[in-house]
This record gives structure tokens, sequence and C-alpha cells, in this order.
């Protein structure tokens, strides 16, 4: 059922943002193409000047928008299938409430990846059809880049970019999970639900951050007091990694518990 | 064929009648089979299952027969119909002859009427 | 199989302040065309949207073949919501094919023929559909299923007489023996005949649970009549 919901979304999603993030690309590539026929803006047809200038505005204002609309989508895609009126519908269909939770989850977190990796995509290839870059260039030097890191530092390359990425992707679900606790907490309510919703994000805002700062300050009279005299260069970018993928762990978690109880104990769709 | 109901009388006992009408009438002809429940329901606009009460009682009165693999048909016993139709003149008769005395006129004066406008007709 | 499908007890239900139900107790049996009558705010659509785990009671029970709402409940209730609820970029036939992929008991071949029966083409989007055949549509798929119960909150909502015969007709021809359907209404005199049993709510209390042939025969009066009577502001 899981799987069907997810598929189902993927299209819903993809309706809108599929189309921007190939603008993005189209936008990439007319962009690059202005450069490479027209490189010096100080000298030719001011026309010219003009066109690419615009062209560059353009794609970058499409890549903020692709990345921006991405997480807009997901939170009025929570909104407007689960607790609006098309509610009645997914509500009752014979599936668990963690699994339209998860439902919407899952295909948001890849659509807000997607579109990171469009405009990385996009933005390679603006350089290498405006420059005289090719792609073997900018493979070597993607290389040469990660053998300096490597050296630079004593971390272990391959385990920091794994936890790397575990961590961005803890973090996306945790940041979208505390927008659907906030909904589902707000809609709880009989009227004003989106002002509700508004004051309860604000409140998880505000007690997420007293959370942090106080394991913050916890966390360094640790590492000053009982830790002294250890070598810690080594180990402490790893263990901070690590911290903080429990702490967007746990994060996520109560926000996805939040949201399943509100769905499933205090649903009040009108 | 064409129902209609009124509202204030149980509407199983209102589909006996018309189906009555119907067989005497000859909109339902003696051994003709009956339209399942389910279609003579949507077609009259009514509950399926007050359909099936009243067919069940056109049934036990046997103006209707069923066939456990076939369906239900209308009876040929023409006795039978030709009784129905004479209950339902008498009815009518019955009828038409209160409401005659309610503007004043008696039974022989309707009498007279009738093959007046007969004769005029 | 218990011959009670669905069963309230003591249920009440409180929005801000105002209650909607009020300790309200019913059962409904398999098998029968209930309506649910009364007038504007008077608890139907409240009941309505608990029975399908829409909105939570504030106390009290109720009861889908014995078990509270939930999914197991969810696959034998089909419910018509009082709007069009149904996303309306989905073409029809897409729409279809949700209802099947999630409805074990959803019957596709009836859906189509009843979809086609109208003239509706399936390769068209739910939006560009008028608002008529959008509600026929939505009553379509709900009654293209085999459930235990149907739940309908206000089918014939401010439709024209042609379109509210089709719905009549559309939920007496798919009814089922065992299954039992509920439709909510103010509108009376347009389901009565189709009615076994009504029951009268109003202010979120039981007014009368009975049925129409014995209204009919004990007071000789139409249940309509008795619901104005009943309900006279």
């Amino acid at each position: 059922m899981l799987g069907k919901l997810i598929k189902y979304e993927f299209k819903a999603s993809g309706r809108l943002l599929l189309p921007i993030y190939g603008a993005v690309i189209l936008m990439g590539l007319i962009s690059s193409f202005f450069v490479k026929i027209h490189p010096d803006f100080s000298l030719g047809s001011k026309l010219l000047t003009v066109a690419s200038i615009v062209s560059m505005i353009l794609f970058f204002v499409l890549i903020v928008a692709a990345i921006i609309s991405s997480y807009i989508f997901a939170i009025y895609r929570y909104k407007k299938n689960l607790l609006d009126s098309e509610g009645y519908l997914m509500n009752t269909l014979p599936v668990s409430v963690w699994q339209n939770i998860s439902g919407k989850l899952i295909p948001a977190i890849i659509y807000q990846l997607l579109s990171v990796i469009v405009a990385f995509i996009a933005g390679i290839l603006f350089f290498i059809i405006g420059s005289n870059v090719t792609v073997a260039n900018l493979f070597e030097a993607a290389e040469r880049f990660f053998e300096e890191l490597a050296k630079a530092s004593s971390i272990h390359l391959w385990l920091a970019v794994t936890e790397f990425s575990i961590l961005i992707l803890i973090s996306l679900a945790a940041s979208n999970l505390m927008v659907y606790a906030a909904l589902s907490v707000g809609h709880s309510f009989t009227t004003h639900k989106i002002l509700s919703s508004v004051c309860v994000y604000v409140i998880f805002y505000i007690a997420s951050q007293f959370i942090n700062t106080f394991l913050l300050i916890a966390a360094g009279s640790f590492f000053n007091n009982a830790l002294t005299g250890i070598n810690l260069t080594d180990s402490l970018p790893h263990m901070l990694i690590v911290g903080l993928i429990l702490l967007e762990t746990a994060y996520g978690a109560i926000y996805f518990f939040i949201s399943d109880y509100f769905m499933k104990n205090k649903l009040n769709l009108q | 064929m064409q129902w209609e109901f009124n509202s204030d009388r149980a509407i199983y006992a209102q589909i006996i009648e018309q189906m009555k009408l119907f067989i005497v009438s000859g909109t339902l002809k003696p051994g003709d089979k009956v339209a399942s429940v389910r279609e003579l329901a949507s077609e009259a606009g009514v509950n399926p299952n007050t359909m099936q009460k009243a067919l069940s009682e056109l049934e036990r009165s046997g103006l209707l027969f069923s066939n456990r693999t076939s369906g239900r048909f209308i009876t040929e016993d023409e006795s039978m119909i030709q009784n129905i139709k004479n209950e339902l003149a008498k009815e009518n008769i019955e009828n038409f002859l209160k409401n005659m005395e309610k503007i004043g006129f008696d039974k022989k004066q309707t009498a007279e009427l009738i093959l007046n406008f007969e004769k005029r007709g | 199989m218990n011959e009670i499908i669905m069963q309230c007890n003591a249920l009440c239900k409180n929005y801000s302040g105002k209650q909607a139900l009020k300790n309200l107790n019913l059962s409904i049996k398999r098998g029968r065309i209930i309506g649910l009558l009364g007038p504007n705010g008077s608890g139907k659509t409240t009941l309505i949207k608990i029975a399908n785990a829409l909105l939570t009671p504030s106390s009290g029970q109720i009861l889908i073949n014995d078990k509270n709402p939930g999914i197991e409940s969810k696959r034998n209730v089909a419910y018509l919501s009082d709007c069009v609820c149904l996303p309306d970029w989905m073409k029809v036939g897409e729409l279809v094919e949700f209802f099947a992929s999630y409805y074990d008991n959803f019957v596709t071949q009836k859906a189509y023929e009843m979809i086609n029966n109208l003239n509706i083409d399936t390769n068209v989007r739910l939006k560009t559909l008028s608002k008529g055949n959008k509600e026929k549509v939505q009553l379509i798929l709900v009654m293209s299923r085999d459930a235990d119960l149907y739940l309908l909150d206000e089918p014939m909502g401010g439709v024209d007489p042609a379109t509210r015969d089709y719905i009549l007709n559309t939920i007496i021809s798919n009814y089922r023996e065992n299954s039992s359907v509920v439709i909510s209404t103010h509108l009376i005199a347009d389901v009565e005949n189709i009615l076994d049993e009504v029951i009268f709510i109003n202010n979120g209390e039981i007014v009368l649970q009975d049925m129409v042939d014995n209204i009919r025969e004990k007071q000789g009066k139409s249940v309509d009549m008795l619901f104005r009577e009943v309900f006279r502001c």
C-alpha cells in the first residue's frame, strides 16, 4: 500500500515540479549558448549582451525557484491531500496513518534532493558549454580535489561522505516532518487552522532551538572537562556528525509520532 | 410501464395494485416473464426490498408464479385474471357511485346519465 | 455475519463548546436502505464522519461490524462525502484505477460500464467535467464497491431532477441484499420511495427510528409529511 501511495504522490507532485526542473536545465542551456556565441560583454552587439544577462538572471532565478518550490510544494501537498477536502478520500483509504504520512514524506525528500541535483547538473552544463572546459577536465579536477582533501585531513574520506549524506537525508526528513507535525496539530483545531499551524510551528522551532542550545553547552562542557588531554582532532568531526545524525533522528521520530497521533486521534476534517 | 405512487399509503400495497392493473389491462400478458426485482425496482424508483415484498405477496395470491431457474411469470389462469378485473371494476363503480351521491345523484339518476352520455358519446 | 452493521453507544461529539451529537444510541441493520433525515446542522454529517474515522468522538463509541473505525472498517465502508473530494487533476480512468488499486471489493468493470453509459470519456481530467458529472463519477466510484455499508452524505444536494433520478437509480441498481445504505438528506420527498427505514435526527439526538411502511400504515401520512410535523419551526 505504501508503494502505491508513493507512486501516486510522485505523479501528483511531479506534475508541477518536473516542468520547473526541466525549465532549469533548458534555461542553463540557453544562457550557456549566449555565453558561447558572445563571450565578451564589452564587445559586439549590445542586444546580445542584454539577452545573455537576462538569460543568466532567469537561470539563477529558476534554480532558486526549483529548490524553494520543492519545499513549498511538500507542505502544500500534505495540507491539500490529507487535511483539506481531498483528505476525505485519502483518510478513508484502507491504509494506516503512518503510511499516508510516509507516502508524502518520501516523495518530498526525493524531489527536494532532485531539485539540488538538477541545479548542479544545469550548472555543470552551463560551465561546460559556456567555457572551453571539457567533461574530462571536470572529472580530473574533481578527483584532484578529493585527493587533496583526503591528504590535508586525517578524516577517512568515504566514511565522512557517507555520514554527511545520511545527515542531509535525516535532516531533510526531520525538517519536513516538523512542518507535517505543525500542520497536523494546527488542523485538529475547529477554527483558525492555518494560523494555529503556524503558531505550532513557531513553538516547535523555539523548543528545538532551546534544546539545541542546551545540548551545545552540555557537549562543550563535556569535552572541556571529561576529555582534557585526549587528542580529539581525529575523531571530533566524526563524533559531531554522528551526534547530529542522532539528534535529527530523534527530532524526526518525535515529529513523526506527533503527526501520526494527531492524524489518527484528533483528525478534524470539516 | 408507468408507475405512480401517492404518499400516504405503504408503497408495497401500491405496487401490488399497479401490478394488478398492468395484468388486467394487458400491459403484462398471461405467461409473460416478469422483469427481475432489481430491474422493476429501478424502473419504479422504489427500494428492491419493497419490490421483493410486493412480488412475493402477488405470488402468494397466485397471480404470479415462479420457476426456480427461469424467474417469475404472470399466471396463465385467465379466470383468475378475469376475477381481478371484476373486483377492480366493482371497486371503481362503488367509488364512482359514492362520489355521484355526494353531488346529489342517486344510483338510478347516475345510470340514466351514463346511458345518455353513451348515446351522445 | 453480524446482523447489526453499525452501532453507536452513548456517542457524543462537541465542537468548540457546541454539542453536535448528544448521547446518541443507534443501531443499523444489514439489508436495508436507511434515510438519515434531519434539518441542516442536526448532526447527520458529524455522525457519518465519525463512522469514517474522519472525526473522533468526544465520548462514547461507534462500532462497524463490532469494531472501532479503522483500516478494517474502511475496507468495508463506502463513503460518499458531501463535496467532490477527488483529486481533480486525475483523468476519470486514472481515478477508476486508483480506487481499484486500494479497494479489494471494487468492481472495475461495473465502474467502466456506468461511466460509459453516461458517455463520459475516461481520458479527460475530472476538472473538465461539469459539476453534475463530477458528482456522478464520484457516486459511481463509491457504488462500484461491494461494500457492507454505504454511507452517502447528501448525495442529491443541489442537483437537478434528472440527475437526482440518475443518482437514486444508481443506488437502487447497485444495492446488494446483505449490505446497508445510509442516505443522509433533508430532501425527504426525493428519497422516500427507496427507503426501508428512516432515522430522524435533530440537535444531535435521535427523534424517531421506524420502518417507512409502518409510518405510512400507522400514521396514514408520508414520511415527508411526518418530518414537516416533527420539525415544524
